[in-house]
């Protein structure tokens, strides 16, 4: 006779069927929302009407700017890129967090600031 | 089409191959047959590698008394090295290492060199006695040290690319911590596009250049450094003064070889824009890329061909 209270299916008992369960969401979270690196390894962000750069998403880094209204902070980490922190009255691009596969950019207005993906991977090598 | 890409770590940097192939197998086979061959010369020109698989450290150790027996792959990556150091007027000199060490213990000690212990290590630095013949080398003076650390990467590089065709690859990708190597084009329509690092902001791309067939090689002062006392010393000495060089902040070149691309953007790195021009003007389909102190975009020649500068607001063109 079992002793175990717990119920049986099959070969499994709940607690068994709650670890796997707990295992499988965890694996389907982790792959969604890990970050993709291979999505980009470049960010193209635009300040104002003339300065346009590349930024190396293969490398973590926090990096501070001034706009024409003010300043900006950008964090890249674990291959995305998100707005830190921002001057900007509203702090919309702030909330947006990190750019996501299927957005095409981070856009602070006040701060007339684009962030986006580069939309291939555009160097094959880096010099440096 | 499919990509085969590995990753290995050797010269103190990570150095990829990436090739498109439709063979994989035979991609797996090349890269692997590669890495070694990578290794073993790595370990071959390692000064500081005391067994006596290196050469380069028992050149050092016989100096002023022996010469050493060297194998063809090596001794034509000395006669390269030494064709810039004639060329240059000693402007790039492998027998840098004694200046080096002192740069090295400095860091250790916390103590800048000395004027005198300067000039008594730059009283060692002479290429014209680095004595080459059929296989053997020699270097006159007891205490005299080579330091191939300009070179290296670059003739590593080019081996790669050479066991890499020889093993039938005729496209691929290789970094070796920044030199890039292009093997043949990326399609049969489109060539290999390369980013240039802003020497301001190395982690942003300043412009690229489009190449086929070509390495691309950038030395710049944001690279490796001596820390000492807090400030920052870069490591590309000049042979005149032993310090670290201030005219330029980068220099990109562009040759077929690795290693003469890494010779020459030392060799310019160190007589600055005027003499570093004339230099490069003076080997034909060599292309250069400079940023002087002041933020100005020097290009040789045939440069505008390969390269966009895509970050127009921080350098001027010149």
């Amino acid at each position: 006779m079992n002793n175990n209270t717990s119920k049986t299916i099959g070969i499994f008992n709940r607690s068994d069927l709650i670890l796997i369960i707990v295992i499988i969401v965890s694996s389907i979270l982790f792959i969604t929302l890990s970050p993709n690196p291979s999505h980009s390894h470049q960010a193209k962000v635009t300040i104002g009407k003339e300065e346009s750069f590349l930024i190396d998403l293969s490398i973590d880094q926090i990096k501070h700017y001034d706009t024409p209204h003010g300043e900006i902070t950008l964090e890249v980490i674990n291959g995305q890129i998100r707005m830190q922190k921002s001057s900007c009255p509203d702090q919309l691009c702030v909330r947006q967090g990190f750019l996501q596969e299927h957005e095409a950019s981070i856009v602070c207005i006040p701060n007339e600031t684009v962030i986006e993906w580069v939309s291939s991977p555009q160097y094959d090598g880096v010099s440096r | 089409m499919q990509t085969v890409e590995d990753h290995a770590f050797m010269m103190d940097t990570f150095v990829t191959i990436h090739i498109p192939t439709r063979n994989k197998s035979q991609a797996a086979a090349a890269m692997k047959e590669t890495f070694h061959a990578m290794q073993t010369l790595s370990t071959q020109l390692d000064r500081y590698e005391t067994s006596s698989v290196s050469l380069v450290s028992q050149i050092n150790q016989s100096s002023g008394e022996e010469s050493v027996s060297l194998p063809e792959t090596v001794i034509n990556i000395f006669h390269t090295a030494q064709m810039i150091s004639e060329a240059s007027d000693g402007a790039f000199d492998l027998s840098i290492g004694v200046v080096v060490d002192l740069w090295r213990k400095s860091e250790l000690t916390g103590i800048l060199p000395s004027s005198s212990a300067m000039s008594s290590a730059l009283s060692l630095v002479d290429y014209k006695k680095i004595y080459m013949q059929d296989n053997q080398v020699f270097l006159e003076d007891k205490n005299m040290s080579l330091d191939l650390g300009a070179i290296a990467k670059g003739a590593i590089a080019d081996l790669a690319k050479e066991t890499l065709q020889s093993q039938g690859i005729e496209r691929a990708i290789l970094d070796a911590g920044g030199n890039i190597v292009a093997i043949g084009s990326k399609t049969d329509q489109e060539p290999w596009s390369i980013g240039i690092a802003n020497p301001n902001q190395p982690t942003e791309i300043m412009g690229y250049v489009e190449v086929t067939d070509l390495s691309v090689v950038t030395a710049g002062i944001y690279q490796r450094a001596y820390e000492i006392n807090g400030e920052r010393y870069h490591h590309i000495l000049s042979t005149e003064n032993g310090y670290p060089t201030s005219s330029l902040k980068s220099v990109t070149i562009l040759h077929p070889s690795s290693l003469m691309a890494d010779a020459l953007s030392t060799a310019v790195m160190v007589l600055g824009p005027d003499n570093g021009l004339s230099l490069i003007e003076s080997y034909p389909g060599t292309e250069a890329i400079i940023i002087s102190a002041d933020d100005a975009l020097i290009l040789s020649k045939g440069a505008e061909a390969y390269f966009t500068l895509l970050q127009k607001d921080l350098f001027h063109e010149q």
